[in-house]
């Protein structure tokens, strides 16, 4: 158990300093491909279209080498506010302010991660697989897919399946 | 002292002391009584039900006009000079300022403010306060019904501290105009009614004062006769020794009873204010103030709606009354009594205006709430209604319907729809027949017809699941089946044109939802798998085994239909459809948070080939007429459904955003004449038109291999080949084989020896 619940906390750390570099000032680093934008009432048009919006980290290239694609800067914004009121321990308030991102903006991996995190630190760990693939489903591989392969891993191996967990750690190195 | 005269004295004494004692036991009964009612919860509150309020933030598409709509059914008011006020709107040209009312969501308070936003054509630019940007914010929520006991009270409870001043002042002068001075009762004034109701030979004028009013509303409603006006004098003199004036006063703002909406009573000036003019009572004027006041002393012979110009009479004596008591200015007195009486139309309002989603609030609700609870305690029920979206399933189910049978010649079809969102399965719109602002059989939750063609998706599904036996190019049977049936019944089914296809590639038999290859494929697949599939999409129910479900010889409601698509289109996770995101009491704490919850998923490259198939469908299929409507741009995902013999005609399909489900037919079950195609599907295009569906994302999903196909013998080809297109494989699963036309690889090899 002890041996459990310490790999948790190395893995729940790891998390941690790969979610900062996915919202560190310099931008989200990840790729994928956006795209065509269809518009229509109460949808978001990209920054490139807009000629208003412009979001840090546009351009940028990650570890794979891939451009960078932005976050509309609202969703950045709820994404922050979901860390503090989380930081104050109000994990369903921030839980609450993830769900009010990913409405607004539906198929933006961030949110959907951080809402599986959040549901794995109220150990709901159904919840937390299902969101944690539905980000992967959104996004091209790249750090945010990794991230949350090693979520997924990590509670398989809480559930006890080990083969699962190597599985998913395996989907995470880009298997 | 003779003795008769002394046990004459002796009784009087006796009687006296009994009828005195008498008397402080039934005060005391009627102390206990006022004392009860009065602490706490003085009122049965109903649930109040808010739409999903409108978020508003730098890039979102949304034109002005869109927004202006928005902020009228909100019953903001335009006026040039926004921000003197809240609840008003301002526009100037490409800019529209609004001064927000302040509002408790169910994760806080947002206070009043006032914001510029800033518009292009199409889309929201920018939204600034006091100058400084602002990167989110929300409108106050439409509240769009209350639960309240069948033939019972509703209302809106208002604080005297919140009121404009002039209510409470003007109330008095108009009413009572001692109040603040009598301990209850006002001799004078009952004198004085008295001697006007002589003088007139009949009752003109009521002596009684604000409290004995609030007595009568509050504690006698069935009592007539003398015992009622005696308990009344009692209780009143009771109530101002308990409470102060300024509580009793709110009570009354609060109780007064004025008007009936069917079987609801309008209580309070609260709700009297949203009932009438469809707007907080803290933004009425001096006319609109003064027409409420004027109604307490006959709500339905004062009626603004029904009698106008007897309101308006009322009302300019009211406005007199309260000018000659120096409450308002000459200029106040003369502008008021000018303006017209403008009530909104009944049909305003919200309680009647979305009578079916309502109803399914109801139904989610009982299953957590007991009904006391709902119609007392006045909890506050954020849902997801998106009126805009409401507004555009309305009004195409209503033109739709009048458009088919203006030019098939048809009458008296219904028809229902559902929009929910693809992102967490929660309900948009609900429309439960062709008149949507009557309550009635809501054919959204409650008609259950068979769905027909509706079902292949899941069929088909249920084959892509076994990646290593079928990819869409897999070539299946379309032929002539014969099965015998347990009961010893033939089963025959036919293609709807009635011929035979032979071979045709698995994509293709969905997306010209060809019947045979379906049945051939469901059977080879296997029954059980189709069903374990449905299930696997959230149906919780017991399905009939039965080969006829592969073609949809199966009861559902569209909203029940709407549930198996959410599935598909959340990218294969089951979500239970739910209208309640949150409730919260009435002083604002949350009671429950209803969150986002995911099903287990089907496989999502499955699912991702699957509504590549239902693409082509809309694309070159059955329900390629959606384009006549919608941007021939757009992706979209969709399927028509007949049932047998024209009775039923569905089509259920989504973008990125919205997915829904049209059904039309007759509630008889008589023939329609109608197919999929040329009944739901244009309702639901020109619904998702106006909704504003964006298409799916041409975003290319990892675990996938795109390969140019032969059109001929569907297998991999190239460049060389007459025809080829481009689909979707699960890694891994491409043929092996190549296209005879192809001139690369294995075929280029033989070439070499030719």
């Amino acid at each position: 158990m002890a041996l459990i619940s310490l790999q948790r906390l190395l893995i729940a750390a790891a998390a941690l300093v790969l979610s900062a570099c996915a919202v560190s000032p310099d931008g989200p680093v990840w790729p994928y491909p956006e795209g065509p934008n269809d518009g229509g009432w109460g949808t978001q048009v990209p920054p490139s279209q807009t000629g208003q919006q412009s979001v840090t980290g546009q351009d940028q290239a990650d570890d794979d080498g891939q451009t960078a694609v932005s976050h509309h800067p609202t969703v950045l914004a709820l994404v922050s506010q979901a860390e503090d009121e989380h930081a104050a321990g109000d994990l369903d308030r921030a839980a609450g302010t993830l769900e009010r991102a990913i409405r607004i903006v539906s198929d933006d991996p961030l949110p959907w991660l951080r809402l599986a995190e959040i549901r794995f630190e109220q150990g709901n760990m159904i919840q937390s697989e299902n969101l944690a693939r539905r980000s992967i489903s959104y996004a091209a591989p790249g750090p945010l897919t990794r991230q949350a392969w090693l979520l997924i891993a990590d509670i398989k191996r809480l559930q006890g399946d080990e083969s699962a967990a190597r599985a998913a750690e395996e989907k995470a190195r880009g298997g | 002292m003779s003795k008769f005269a002394s046990l004459t004295l002796k009784i009087v004494v006796a009687v006296s002391c009994v009828v005195a004692l008498a008397l402080i036991a039934y005060t005391l009964v009627l102390d206990q009584q006022i004392r009860s009612r009065f602490a706490g919860a003085r009122w049965a509150l109903p649930a109040q039900i808010y739409a999903a309020p409108l978020e508003l933030y730098p890039g979102l598409a949304l034109s002005k006009y869109q927004l202006i709509e928005e902020l009228e059914r909100l019953g903001y008011r335009r006026h040039p000079r926004a921000d003197l006020a809240q609840g008003r709107y301002a526009q100037q040209r490409e800019r529209i300022d609004i001064h927000t009312r302040p509002f408790t969501f169910s994760d806080g308070p947002q206070p009043s403010r006032i914001l510029s936003l800033d518009f292009g054509p199409s889309q929201l630019n920018s939204i600034q306060e006091d100058g400084k940007a602002v990167s989110l914010v929300r409108l106050d929520p439409l509240l769009i019904g209350s639960i309240y006991p069948r033939h019972g009270e509703d209302r809106v409870l208002v604080n005297l501290s919140e009121v404009p001043a002039l209510l409470p002042h003007g109330l008095i002068q108009t009413e009572d105009q001692r109040f603040y001075d009598h301990f209850g009762l006002d001799p004078r004034a009952i004198v004085r009614a008295a001697v006007v109701n002589v003088r007139a030979g009949r009752v003109v004028q009521g002596g009684s004062t604000l409290t004995q009013q609030l007595v009568k509303n509050f504690f006698l409603h069935n009592q007539r006769d003398f015992s009622r006006k005696f308990s009344e004098a009692i209780l009143s003199l009771l109530l101002e020794v308990h409470y102060d004036k300024d509580a009793i006063l709110e009570a009354y703002l609060n109780e007064v009873y004025l008007g009936q909406d069917g079987e609801r009573a309008i209580h309070g000036f609260g709700l009297g204010s949203e009932f009438y003019f469809h707007k907080p009572l803290s933004e009425l004027g001096v006319a609109e103030v003064a027409t409420l006041v004027g109604m307490v002393k006959g709500p339905s012979y004062y009626n603004p709606r029904r009698h106008p110009e007897r309101a308006r009479d009322r009302r300019n004596l009211v406005l007199a009354q309260w000018h000659d008591a120096g409450l308002i200015d000459e200029e106040t007195l003369t502008t008021a009594q000018a303006r017209d009486i403008r009530t909104t139309p009944q049909t305003h309002n919200a309680n009647r205006r979305y009578p079916a989603f309502v109803q399914q609030v109801h139904r989610e609700l009982a299953r957590d709430y007991p009904d006391d609870v709902l119609t007392a305690e006045g909890l506050r029920i954020y849902t997801s209604l998106a009126p805009h979206v409401q507004a555009a399933a309305e009004a195409a189910v209503v033109e739709g319907l009048d458009n088919i049978e203006a030019s098939r010649g048809l009458s008296s079809l219904q028809a229902a729809a559902v929009v929910a969102s693809v992102t967490d399965g929660s309900i948009l719109a609900l429309v439960g027949g062709r008149k949507p602002g009557e309550a009635g059989f809501n054919r959204a939750l409650d008609a259950r017809r068979p769905i027909g063609s509706t079902i292949k998706p899941v069929v088909y599904l249920a084959a892509l699941r076994q990646s290593e036996r079928y990819q869409l190019t897999s070539l299946l049977q379309d032929e002539a089946i014969r099965l015998d049936m347990p009961n010893g019944s033939v089963w025959e089914p036919e293609n709807y044109d009635k011929e035979v296809h032979g071979e045709v590639p698995l994509f293709q038999a969905l997306s010209q939802s060809y019947n045979l290859a379906t049945v051939n494929l469901g059977l080879e697949v296997g029954l059980p798998h189709v069903i374990d599939t449905l299930h696997g999409l959230g149906v919780e129910d017991t399905i009939p085994e039965l080969p006829s479900l592969l073609l949809g010889a199966w009861d559902r409601s569209p909203l029940q239909l709407t549930q198996i698509y959410a599935a598909l289109a959340s990218g294969g996770y089951a979500q239970k459809l739910i209208s309640i995101r949150a409730v919260q009491t009435r002083e604002g704490q949350l009671v429950k948070r209803y969150p986002l919850e995911l099903g287990d998923p089907m496989p999502g490259d499955a699912v991702a080939l699957l509504n590549w198939a239902m693409q082509q469908a809309t694309q070159n299929g059955t329900g390629r007429g959606i384009y006549r409507q919608l941007d021939p741009k757009l992706r979209i995902a969709g399927k028509t459904g007949t049932s047998d013999n024209l009775r039923d005609s569905w089509f259920a399909g989504f973008g990125s955003n919205y997915l829904g489900v049209v059904w039309v037919g007759h509630d008889n079950n008589d023939v329609t004449q109608l197919t999929g195609a040329s009944g739901a599907l244009p309702v639901w295009a020109r619904m998702m038109r106006m909704a504003g569906l964006q298409g799916l994302s041409g975003r290319p999903r990892s675990g996938l291999e795109w390969v140019p196909v032969d059109t001929e013998s569907w297998l991999p080809g190239d460049d060389n080949c007459r025809a080829v297109l481009r689909v979707p494989y699960i890694a891994g699963t491409v043929p092996d084989q190549q296209a005879p036309c192809a001139r690369s690889g294995w075929n280029k090899f033989l070439d070499l020896w030719r």
